[in-house]
């Protein structure tokens, strides 16, 4: 199972995480899990789990980092915020999906005429 | 990059601290599964309920924390480590595969070695200079038929060179180093290695001095040079202790006198790859002044340092302009046509001296190249051989490994740690490797000739030596480990995990492998055959004397003394040893026989002018009274020459077959007479005729030879030859006593049977021909015990059927024919293919085997044939063995057997 992920779901996955944090601003493990949930109207119905091998990924490369706080509760739980890097990254990661679902509409449009 | 390189860093932060990262981990996944359970408590289960469909939303634990670990740390170290204690306890199980698998391979990389080590240190290794790649060796040579060689380069030429060499580069020179006399305080009988060279020797090389200076321009000049030495780092070391006030003291070098003006930079032994040299000195300071002028005493090794930009092409034509201009200015006129011939084939070329002027090791470089190629080809077998065992060895793990691959474990993983096994195995069978290859080098090196110098290889091994070593000991561990490793992955989890051992794919595989061994083997076994053979034919060959019995040495004298004393000496010598009873004859030539250089001249015979064109050039020996007979060359007519042939009797000469043959043909040659080139008044009368006689060498062609009486070089000397009864030792000491008594300032030198000198002559055909039949007979050994291997496997498995075969009433010899049956196409298949290795491999090395050769062809029968049978046999003894064995299966215990 660990190894079966594709490379294009692992980007994908990292990318959505990246928007939260950008959106949402620093969360946990779970905040960040439950919101990509939510977000998706429940159809992404992911393992929780599978987002902390994204976490671990995006802070290799300093994209977010990663540090422990207080909850709201007053739990004691690791925070992750996005850095500077990250947004940096999440822009331009987001003109390409942009380009690119743009282009691939325009191609299957064309297609349906013939 | 960046970002890779950025995750790399922390994983091996995280390498570091693995717990940290554990434990964090865990707290954090802790935390989550809480926050799940609450957020499911709230939605209205009951707590129990809650916590278990969290756990499910998370996923596994064990995993994530797999997955984490992994991410973080740098699991292709982790796994290494891993894989590399699992696979010292699986060796450590199996004593006796990992004993043989160790000793197999650390044969064959060890020969690998110790081949590339001594190739490595005799002609590959770069000189401890500044860009060595700029050296070149400046040689004068000739490729074609008669005249083939290299030759040395008179002062004259040297000073030529050096005018039109400015723009190209420097030249500088050196004469051929030798033992020389050294004496200092007294103490004398000691003898070094040393060199004459240019003064600009040290500055062209860019080597410093670490105490006084080196030669300058002013140290070597046509007047005489200035009486200056400098001494070799180790030599300092070894002969002064590093005495720092050695500098200003006088040696006496080859008995002259030198002042010690400096120590040279360490490690600097000069560009002679296989000797150390201890002591350098000017060149004009060494040598009798009319060497410096005369232009046809060639005594000199030229190099040139070229010039950074220089197209080393381009300098060569320059060189070889000037040389031709030399040539045709200085050296045609009045000379001989046969000398104008020679003279016109040589040409100059340069030779990459990066590594030095390795005057033995290019002698060698033929052979030695031959030869790793042959234990590379060993080390395959044996490689085939471990591939082999480890196949076997996997196939019995097969329930362990579908246990491991039920269990979720990749086949990548168990590949991976198959392979490591066999990594393990090639490594520590190279250590074992280097171990034997300091041995083997050593023992390469006792098969070479024994010089006077002391051949110093600088044997230490360096980068190259142990890169090479770890690239075959990896390559070896891909070859063996590969295939196995992922055969073994391969298997299908359905064959169950019960019992039940019937792989069927190893076989195939087992036997292609020992089919390869086979064709590998066949080529060895035959280039063996031919060298042998080229040995035998060698030994065997008519030299026209009698060597046995003979003992040989040299008589050397200090500079000054006189002809006369000498002169003296040697006949007393004589005289005084063949006193001796059971010494049959003691006479002395000059030059002498076997290794001491040789003397020619054109000859007219009286009555028969020369024709145009017509090589009129002999062999000519000065031979004293009882000469003939001491090396046993026999007299077909007249007499042989005596003692009555002296300075004040008619001037005589004997001559050999080919000699009356070619000038005589029909009639007698005795009584005519004949004038040599170097005698312009003296016309010499033919006294006998000898047969001919191979002088220099088993492989010479047999010149026409001229033997004149010795008091025309009395004062040369030249060798000792005694024929005697008595054993060597008491021979030895009778010489060396009455050599002592006679003369109490002549030394000996070399006593040796004459034997030995002539089997010098073919030291290299002998270490061929030692080296490929021990290599040969270890492949084959090798092939032989992979082929029982694989056999012995296949019998085993065939138990049950045997079993019930020889209960329907087979014979054992009906069993036995079925597996040697079985074994047929296997061994004929190899030895086809070997035969055509063998016959391809003839086919395109024929340019540089057949020079080796000697009175055989690449392609003769009788080998070609002899090895083959000899494989052949060699394969089914093999493979006899399983086939009795299998014959002595108890039938009921055959059945029975799963």
């Amino acid at each position: 199972m660990t190894g079966d992920k594709s490379e294009i779901l692992q980007g994908t996955l990292d990318l959505m995480v990246l928007k939260t944090l950008a959106a949402m601003g620093p969360l946990h493990g779970y905040g960040i899990a439950r919101r990509i949930e939510q977000i998706s109207e429940e159809v992404l119905q992911i393992n929780q789990g599978t987002i902390y091998a994204s976490l671990v990924r995006l802070i290799q490369k300093r994209w977010i980092s990663g540090a422990w706080g207080t909850s709201n509760n007053n739990r004691k739980a690791k925070f992750y915020s996005i850095t500077k890097a990250g947004r940096k990254q999440l822009n331009s990661e987001w003109q390409n999906w942009e380009r690119i679902s743009t282009v691939i509409g325009r191609v299957l449009r064309v297609e349906e005429r013939g | 990059m960046f970002p890779w390189i950025r995750a790399l860093a922390s994983r091996t932060r995280a390498l570091l601290s693995p717990h940290h990262t554990d434990q964090d981990f865990e707290n954090e996944l802790e935390i989550h599964l809480e926050m799940l359970t609450d957020e499911n408590v709230q939605r209205g289960m009951a707590p129990e309920e809650a916590k278990r469909t969290a756990r499910m939303r998370l996923g596994g634990l064990t995993q994530l924390k797999e997955t984490n670990r992994e991410l973080q740390g740098l699991p292709i170290i982790d796994t290494f480590l891993q894989d590399t204690r699992y696979a010292f306890r699986m060796l450590r199980k199996s004593p006796g595969f990992t004993a043989v698998a160790i000793l197999t391979l650390a044969l064959g990389i060890g020969a690998n070695t110790a081949m590339f080590t001594l190739l490595h240190a005799s002609l590959w290794r770069p000189l401890p200079v500044k860009d060595p790649q700029q050296v070149f060796h400046l040689m004068r040579a000739s490729f074609s038929g008669d005249f083939a060689g290299e030759f040395s380069c008179s002062y004259p030429l040297f000073q030529q060179f050096s005018k039109i060499a400015r723009p190209l580069g420097e030249i500088f020179a050196k004469s051929s180093f030798g033992s020389r006399k050294f004496d200092m305080d007294g103490a004398s009988n000691e003898r070094i290695a040393g060199e004459e060279v240019s003064a600009n020797f040290f500055s062209v090389l860019q080597v410093n001095p670490v105490l006084g200076r080196v030669f300058e321009p002013q140290d070597d000049n046509m007047l005489g040079g200035n009486h200056v030495a400098v001494l070799s780092h180790d030599f300092w070391m070894r002969r002064f202790q590093s005495d720092r006030s050695i500098l200003g003291k006088t040696i006496l070098y080859d008995e002259t006198p030198y002042t010690v003006i400096g120590v040279a930079q360490p490690g600097f032994t000069g560009i002679e790859a296989e000797v150390s040299i201890a002591v350098w000195v000017p060149l004009t300071t060494s040598v009798d002044k009319t060497w410096l002028t005369d232009t046809n005493v060639n005594w000199l090794k030229l190099l040139v340092r070229v010039h950074r930009g220089v197209v080393p092409a381009n300098a060569q034509a320059m060189f070889e302009a000037a040389f031709r201009a030399y040539v045709a200015n200085t050296l045609l006129p009045g000379a001989s046509p046969r000398w104008k011939l020679m003279l016109e084939a040589q040409h100059v070329t340069l030779r990459h001296a990066a590594s030095g002027l390795a005057t033995t090791g290019h002698k060698y470089e033929k052979p030695l190249l031959i030869l790793l190629g042959v234990v590379a080809l060993v080390l395959l077998i044996s490689c085939a051989n471990l591939a082999n065992l480890l196949l076997a060895r996997n196939a019995a793990r097969q329930q362990e490994i579908m246990v491991r691959l039920a269990l979720g474990a990749s086949r990548a993983r168990i590949a991976g740690q198959l392979f490591t096994e066999s990594l393990l195995l090639s490594i520590l069978g190279a250590a074992c490797g280097i171990v034997v290859a300091s041995w083997g080098t050593r023992l390469l090196i006792s098969l070479l000739p024994q010089s006077p110098l002391p051949l110093a290889f600088d044997l230490r091994p360096d980068f190259a030596v142990l890169g090479f070593t770890t690239a075959t000991a990896v390559g070896t561990a891909v070859l063996c480990g590969l295939a196995p490793a992922l055969r073994a992955c391969r298997a299908r989890t359905e064959l169950g995990l019960g019992s039940g051992q019937r792989i069927a794919t190893t076989s195939f595989s087992g036997r292609f492998l020992v089919a390869g061994q086979l064709a590998l083997s066949l080529p060895l076994l035959i280039g063996a055959g031919l060298f042998l053979g080229t040995l035998h034919n060698l030994k065997t060959s008519d030299l026209g004397l009698r060597p046995e019995n003979v003992v040989t040495f040299d008589l050397s004298f200090p500079k000054a003394t006189s002809k006369d004393h000498v002169r003296q000496t040697y006949t007393q010598i004589k005289e005084r040893v063949e006193a001796h009873p059971g010494v049959i004859v003691a006479s002395y030539a000059w030059p002498g026989v076997y290794g001491h250089g040789g003397w020619s001249n054109g000859i007219e015979v009286e009555g028969r002018p020369t024709e145009p064109g017509e090589d009129n050039e002999a062999g000519l020996i000065s031979a004293g009274p009882g000469f003939f007979e001491s090396i046993g060359l026999g007299l077909l007519q007249g007499r042989y020459l005596d003692s009555r042939d002296l300075a004040d009797s008619p001037p005589v000469a004997v001559v050999n077959e080919s000699f009356a043959r070619h000038y005589f043909a029909a009639g007698s040659p005795i009584g005519r007479r004949i004038k040599l080139g170097g005698e312009s008044k003296v016309m010499r009368e033919i006294v006998g005729v000898v047969h001919d006689a191979k002088h220099y060498g088993a492989r010479e062609r047999t010149w026409r030879m001229v033997y004149v009486p010795w008091y025309l070089h009395a004062s040369e000397g030249g060798g000792f030859y005694v024929r005697s009864g008595l054993n060597a030792r008491l021979l030895s000491d009778i010489i060396r006593n009455e050599v002592s008594a006679t003369d109490n300032i002549a030394q000996v030198e070399q006593i040796r049977p004459l034997g030995t000198a002539i089997d010098d002559m073919i030291s290299q055909e002998r270490l061929l021909a030692t080296l490929s039949s021990v290599f040969a007979a270890l492949a084959a050994a090798l092939t032989a015990i992979g082929l029982y291997g694989v056999m012995a496997y296949s019998v085993s498995r065939r138990t049950n059927e045997f079993g019930i075969r020889m209960a329907f009433g087979a014979q054992r010899k009906d069993v036995q024919a079925l597996v040697l049956r079985q074994t047929a196409p296997l061994v004929l298949s190899g030895a086809v293919i070997g035969v055509a290795a063998a016959v391809g491999l003839a086919r395109a090395l024929s340019a540089v085997i057949s020079g080796m050769l000697y009175g055989i062809k690449t392609t003769d029968i009788a080998v070609f044939a002899g090895a083959t049978l000899l494989l052949v046999v060699i394969a089914l003894l093999a493979a006899f063995l399983p086939a009795r064995r299998a014959s002595r299966i108890d039938p009921m215990v055959a059945l029975r057997y799963e």
